[in-house]
């Protein structure tokens, strides 16, 4: 007679392996399953409504898709720890309750474009970025002599999104219908945990920061990146790799660092690039006033009416690379001017 | 691609997610279905209903553990629902020794396979699905316990005795 443990292991090697048929069938019924689910129901293929659920579900909001990479990266600035869940200890827990008392947030950005394998920067450009929970997010994008190119307005009241192209003396403005309460839900540190959860993050350690004590945390997740697949095509996205430092004293978040490597899309002049974003000077809780929200067209500015898979394509893909588009176009049209 | 990741995506209602799940998982389904319910083409139908499931309410994904362990949870309250089913139903009961048809159908299992699979069709379903859920499922007593609304010291000594039984049978 054969010992327990030669019967375990007799029986642990037994198997029964599925025969091509079977998976044919198992994965033809499951995959028509999931299909009908996401396509009848697509609420049900997430837990809860997502950004980009609310902002694809009506025809107005669909065109406001720009707004997604700067509420994401409102969500990361105001709670980075959604990232990394709550595997990392003290400093991002504590982070987590900070986060929730901050009500504005004010932060600096250096965003830097480069096509693929140059090392001279096709454009830079410099950004400020207003976050009001009570008014919306503001940001406002410089070229490097300090002039305003761009300004995206993502109002809460009325809820809508404003893209100012103050370079181009035009703008354009999408509403938001009522989906912006619920927009706003998702900039709740619990909707950031489910945002970012499928993530992975790597605890870099302590470090410093502007004269900071930090921790950093990295994460390459493309499933932090905001834009739906089916879009990305546009601006096709390779490489993700997304830096926190959060100062240990405070703690909250003191500086971000975002690299994006990208494929040949619409909205990358067709180049493969490179781009950098490097987030400092953060201020939580400053005094936004409310004027600051108002995008205060001046009258002679032409309103912008894209047809709408024009508008589809402009906005799918976001205010960053809507900025670097219009620089690069900028810059185009000033060399063909002083020549 | 780890299953978090997997789950993220299938929630996205993402096929190619889909297909890496079922392909990583798969064989270990069949078997803790085939262990349990003893005939392979039930085996087939219960992987088949719980991928269909799996699939038709992504949002109701709740994988908190291991996806694996989920899956196998999924098979096994399957396998239950089925074996209750066939008590209702006129035929021969499920307690009794069941023939194994495994060359018959598409899923293929070695003859030694076969061998355990007849044994394990031999023991009283109690015994047999604690032994299925630890040694083909991976779960520990506890869990097992917690699955089964039943004390560990229940599960322990249903595990005992099924694993005494196939000393004789093997």
């Amino acid at each position: 007679m054969k010992s327990s443990r030669q019967v375990k292991r007799i029986v642990g090697q037994a198997r029964l392996v599925a025969d091509p048929a079977t998976d044919e069938r198992i994965l033809s019924d499951a995959g028509a399953a999931l299909a009908k689910t996401t396509d009848n129901r697509p609420q049900a293929s997430q837990p809860g409504p997502t950004i980009w659920r609310t902002i694809m579900e009506s025809k107005a909001t669909k065109y406001s898709a720009a707004a997604t990479i700067l509420i994401a990266a409102a969500l990361v600035l105001s709670d980075p720890l959604g990232l990394f869940g709550s595997r990392h200890g003290v400093v991002l827990a504590a982070t987590v309750e900070k986060m929730k008392e901050v009500q504005t947030i004010m932060h600096k950005e250096r965003r830097v474009f480069y096509e693929m394998g140059k090392d001279e920067p096709m454009l830079r450009t410099n950004v400020v970025k207003y976050l009001s929970f009570a008014h919306g997010l503001v940001e406002k994008q410089y070229d490097e002599q300090g002039h305003l190119m761009a300004r995206v307005h993502i109002l809460k009241d009325p809820p809508q999104i404003i893209l100012v192209f103050d370079d181009h003396k035009t703008y354009l403005k999408l509403p938001l219908a009522d989906s912006w309460t619920r927009l706003i839900e998702h900039l709740t540190p619990k909707a950031i945990v489910e945002q970012f959860q499928a993530g992975e993050c790597r605890d870099l350690g302590p470090a410093q920061v502007d004269g900071h004590k930090v921790q950093g945390f990295e994460t390459n997740s493309m499933e932090s990146w905001p834009i739906p697949e089916q879009y990305r095509f546009i601006f096709p996205i390779k490489t993700l790799k997304w830096q926190f430092w959060i100062a240990e004293d405070k703690p909250l978040p003191v500086a971000a660092d975002l690299e994006v490597t990208t494929g040949r899309g619409l909205f990358t002049s067709f180049k493969e690039l490179r781009i950098t974003c490097h987030d400092y000077d953060m201020q939580y809780d400053p005094n936004l006033p409310p004027a600051l929200f108002d995008p205060n067209i001046p009258a002679d500015y032409q309103s912008l009416n894209l047809e709408a898979g024009k508008s589809a394509a402009w906005l799918g893909v976001g205010a960053l690379p809507v900025a670097g588009f219009v620089a690069y176009r900028r810059r185009l049209h000033i060399r063909a001017r002083s020549r | 691609m780890r299953d978090r990741r997997l789950v993220h995506r299938l929630r996205h209602g993402d096929v190619e997610a889909l297909q890496q799940i079922y392909h990583r998982y798969k064989d270990d389904l069949l078997t803790v279905a085939m262990s349990l319910l003893g005939d392979t083409q039930e085996a087939e139908d219960c992987v088949h209903d719980v991928f269909v499931h799996f699939a038709e309410a992504p949002a109701d994904l709740r994988v908190n553990r291991s996806l694996r362990g989920y899956l196998v949870r999924c098979v096994a309250n399957r396998a239950k629902n089925a074996r209750k089913r066939q008590r209702l139903s006129p035929g021969p009961p499920v307690d009794e020794p069941q023939s194994i048809d495994c060359p018959v159908r598409g899923s293929v299992a070695s003859e030694e396979s076969q061998r355990v699979f007849e044994a394990l069709a031999q023991l009283p379903p109690q015994q047999r699905e604690v032994i299925t859920l630890h040694i083909h499922g991976q779960m520990r007593f506890r869990e097992i316990a917690e699955q089964l609304e039943i004390s560990i010291n229940t599960v322990q000594s249903r595990y005992r005795y099924g694993i005494e039984r196939l000393r004789t049978l093997l």
